[in-house]
């Protein structure tokens, strides 16, 4: 571990520690590149200081500074100041994220090619495709020690992904197993294998599920070029007279005003404070925001088609028993549109404990039958329902200037609307997902609206030509040299996929350039 | 301090029922014959007791004794205490709740008291008791074990070894 000093501008400068901006810190510290990566959240110990406990989690590490949201979405009514479940911890979201790793497929990559032109969707294709990240997909999947990769054998199956196979198989799918996970089916990596704890979504106490908080993290603080500061909530990126950025200013744990000068920035925020910063950076010079002459940061905001199925049976599950979400149905995952939409989808398992299902099966729902749901908990099975959603220019993250948060920023307002194209996808999503419960023996089943989102993305989209995006294939914005956008918020299209695999894949593959363009003196 | 005591089965100390109750409830093994104190600060009795009779109205589960409901009215008057406008609007709340059937709501039927809060579900009123609820209620760890919900397995080495696959009745063909 390295200390550097605030004026050295040799350093590169990551803006979050989770997914992109974990991983990014540690390739580019690998890599010999004094890394300063400032993360606004707490560092955490996975060992002592995680608890088994739903909400007392969430309070601890869940993003929980002010937001707003509009539009048509549910949650708009039910969680209007949570549009999002994102960390704000070291490690990021990569401490809740249940490890679903798959692949995005071809034709993702070329969503608007292959779909066409669909009416108020903002299709494009990315400036990539799948051969171009194939050799950073595997370095990703060895990374974050992905099962059914790189000969880590599968996990075994819980009560709840046998009720989803036999369900699946009954009605016809093949494509059924316990997935691709970023947990350890055995020791590896210095990391514990998976004891079947169920608590995934509350931080893995074995430390079997690949996170950046005790992964990435900890092997760039072996070296001597990485430096992370928690509690460090950067709220401007700065620029001089020629455009480049130079710097950026932060509140450090005492809520004190810092200046980290920079050679490099990479933002690694997610999807919603990434463009936000961007847009709260606007300055003479750039007074739409940084990055911004397309005029597309903060647009484009997707959060995938997402639903729950939850069966009731008339014997007991115990869903909750094991890993949340190792198990999965890929027969609906390809695109055929004769289904009534484009793209598709997948069926993965999903539980919840007592406490977020009372707060999430049906938001605001109460009385008798509500009660009579509850009741069954312990006869549940579930899954949850995760698809490509559409683009639109609409669905945007943008500043509330009515609203400031701690430090006097502007807050963010997440916007969204549903395509048509989604709903008809949860329409269709929730139908199978019912018929395999049913082939079962479902007693009843129940369509569970989307939780607050945890898949963000989009906002900072990637792009061919500069007026269609923000950024470059590899990341680097189209207007400025040494900005670069390294989370989720770069997607140019969702995929069907959960979306880290793809994140991590991308920082891998934007390390070796940054490292080949420093090198070579170009920023 | 009011205390209102209800001929209930149990005993819970009041320090173990304030605004943390929600998570920090502690009853198992004092359930059984006692009578229990609900222990409110900031509302009166009568709006203590109506409380009561929404909590468990609003989440009705006849696995559940009054304690659970209880301590959502303590997590509440907790509320009422730190705040004039909480406590005035759980108060007011109360008394129109008292006001619209034709007794007072705890001496309604289950099925009079249902009708009355289907007509008041969209006032702040009755959101502020339900949002309160359905963390209160759900995250008491003590109420996990009535719904078959195991709660925390860190410290028990997880499920691996204790039945995270042990479901027996799926059909024998497609296993
Ligand atoms: C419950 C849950 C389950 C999930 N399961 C899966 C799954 O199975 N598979 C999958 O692929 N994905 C899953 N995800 C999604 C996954 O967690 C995210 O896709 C991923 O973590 C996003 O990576 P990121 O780098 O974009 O952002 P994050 O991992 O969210 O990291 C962003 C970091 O930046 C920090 N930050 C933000 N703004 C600032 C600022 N101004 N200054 C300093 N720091 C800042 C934040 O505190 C945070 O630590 C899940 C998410 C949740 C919530
Ligand atoms: S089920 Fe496995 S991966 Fe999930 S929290 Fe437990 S040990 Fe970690």
């Amino acid at each position: 571990m390295a200390n550097f000093d605030l004026n050295d501008h040799s350093v590169v400068v990551v803006i979050g520690s989770g997914a992109g901006g974990g991983v990014l810190s540690n390739q580019l510290a690998q890599k010999g590149i004094k890394t300063v990566c400032l993360e606004a959240g707490k560092r955490l110990d996975f060992v002592d200081d995680f608890v088994n406990d739903e909400w007392k989690m969430f309070s601890m590490t869940a993003w929980l500074d002010k937001r707003t949201t509009s539009g048509s979405w549910r949650l708009a009514k039910d969680f209007p100041n949570l549009p999002a479940w994102i960390c704000k911890t070291v490690g990021g979201t990569t401490l809740h994220w249940a490890g679903a790793s798959l692949r995005f497929h071809e034709h993702e990559f070329k969503a608007r090619s292959t779909y066409g032109d669909i009416q108020g969707a903002n299709l494009l294709d990315w400036p990539i495709t799948l051969q171009d990240l194939e050799p950073y997909y595997a370095k990703a999947e060895d990374n974050m020690g992905v099962t059914r990769t790189n000969g880590i054998p599968g996990l075994p199956g819980n009560n709840n992904f046998k009720v989803l196979e036999a369900g699946a198989k009954r009605v016809g799918y093949k494509q059924v197993h316990t997935g691709r996970m970023a947990i350890n089916s055995e020791p590896r990596d210095d990391r514990n294998s998976c004891h079947q704890l169920g608590f995934c979504f509350q931080g893995c106490k074995m430390g079997a599920k690949w996170s950046t908080l005790y992964s990435d993290i900890v092997k760039a603080e072996e070296t001597d070029k990485f430096e992370l500061r928690p509690q460090s909530h950067v709220v401007k990126i700065e620029h001089d007279d020629s455009g480049k950025v130079t710097g950026v200013v932060y509140f450090d744990a005492d809520g004190k005003s810092q200046r980290q000068k920079a050679r490099i920035v990479c933002v690694a925020g997610n999807t919603i404070e990434s463009p936000r910063l961007l847009l709260n950076s606007a300055s003479s010079k750039f007074p739409d925001g940084l990055a911004n002459s397309s005029g597309q940061v903060g647009k484009n905001y997707m959060r995938h088609m997402t639903g729950s199925v939850y069966a009731v049976f008339e014997k007991p599950v115990h869903m909750f028993r094991g890993t949340t979400m190792a198990g999965v149905v890929l027969d609906e995952a390809h695109n055929d549109p004769s289904r009534g939409f484009v793209g598709g989808y997948e069926m993965e398992t999903l539980s919840l404990g007592l406490p977020f299902m009372g707060a999430f099966l049906d938001p605001g729902s109460w009385g008798p039958e509500f009660a009579g749901n509850m009741d069954a908990y312990d006869h549940m099975a579930g899954m949850w329902l995760v698809g490509e959603d559409m683009p639109q220019e609409g669905n945007a993250v943008t500043l509330n200037t009515d609203v400031k948060d701690q430090y006097g920023m502007p807050v963010p307002n997440v916007h969204f609307d549903d395509h048509d194209n989604d709903i008809a996808m949860r329409n269709h999503a929730y139908k199978q997902g019912s018929a395999v419960y049913d082939a079962v023996g479902a007693v009843k089943t129940i369509h569970t609206p989307p939780y607050p989102s945890t898949h963000n993305l989009g906002t900072n989209r990637m792009s061919e030509k500069p007026q269609d995006g923000v950024v470059n294939k590899w990341g680097q914005s189209h207007d400025i040299a040494n900005l670069f956008v390294s989370d989720g918020s770069v997607f140019t299209t969702g995929g069907s996929e959960n979306p880290t695999l793809t994140i991590v894949a991308l920082a891998f593959r934007q390390a070796d350039y940054i490292a080949d363009q420093m090198a070579k003196n170009n920023i | 301090m009011t205390t209102t005591t209800i001929s209930r089965r149990c005993f819970v100390k009041a320090s173990a029922m304030t605004a943390t109750a929600a998570f920090s409830l502690s009853l198992i093994g004092r359930l059984g014959g006692q009578a229990w104190a609900m222990t409110v600060k900031a509302i009166d009795a009568t709006t203590a007791d109506t409380l009561l009779a929404m909590c468990r109205r609003v989440y009705p589960h006849d696995r559940l004794e009054d304690v659970f409901y209880a301590a959502c009215v303590e997590g509440l008057d907790a509320k009422a205490a730190d705040s004039a406008d909480a406590k005035k609007q759980l108060t007011d709340g109360a008394a129109m709740l008292n006001k619209a059937g034709s007794k007072a709501f705890a001496e309604l039927g289950a099925d009079e008291q249902l009708a009355v809060l289907k007509g008041i579900e969209t006032t702040p009123f009755f959101q502020t008791v339900r949002g309160n609820m359905v963390t209160a209620l759900y995250g008491n760890s003590e109420v996990w074990p009535k719904f078959g919900y195991q709660g925390p397995s860190y410290p028990y080495g997880g499920y691996l070894e204790r039945g995270f696959n042990d479901i027996a009745w799926l059909p024998k063909e497609s296993r």
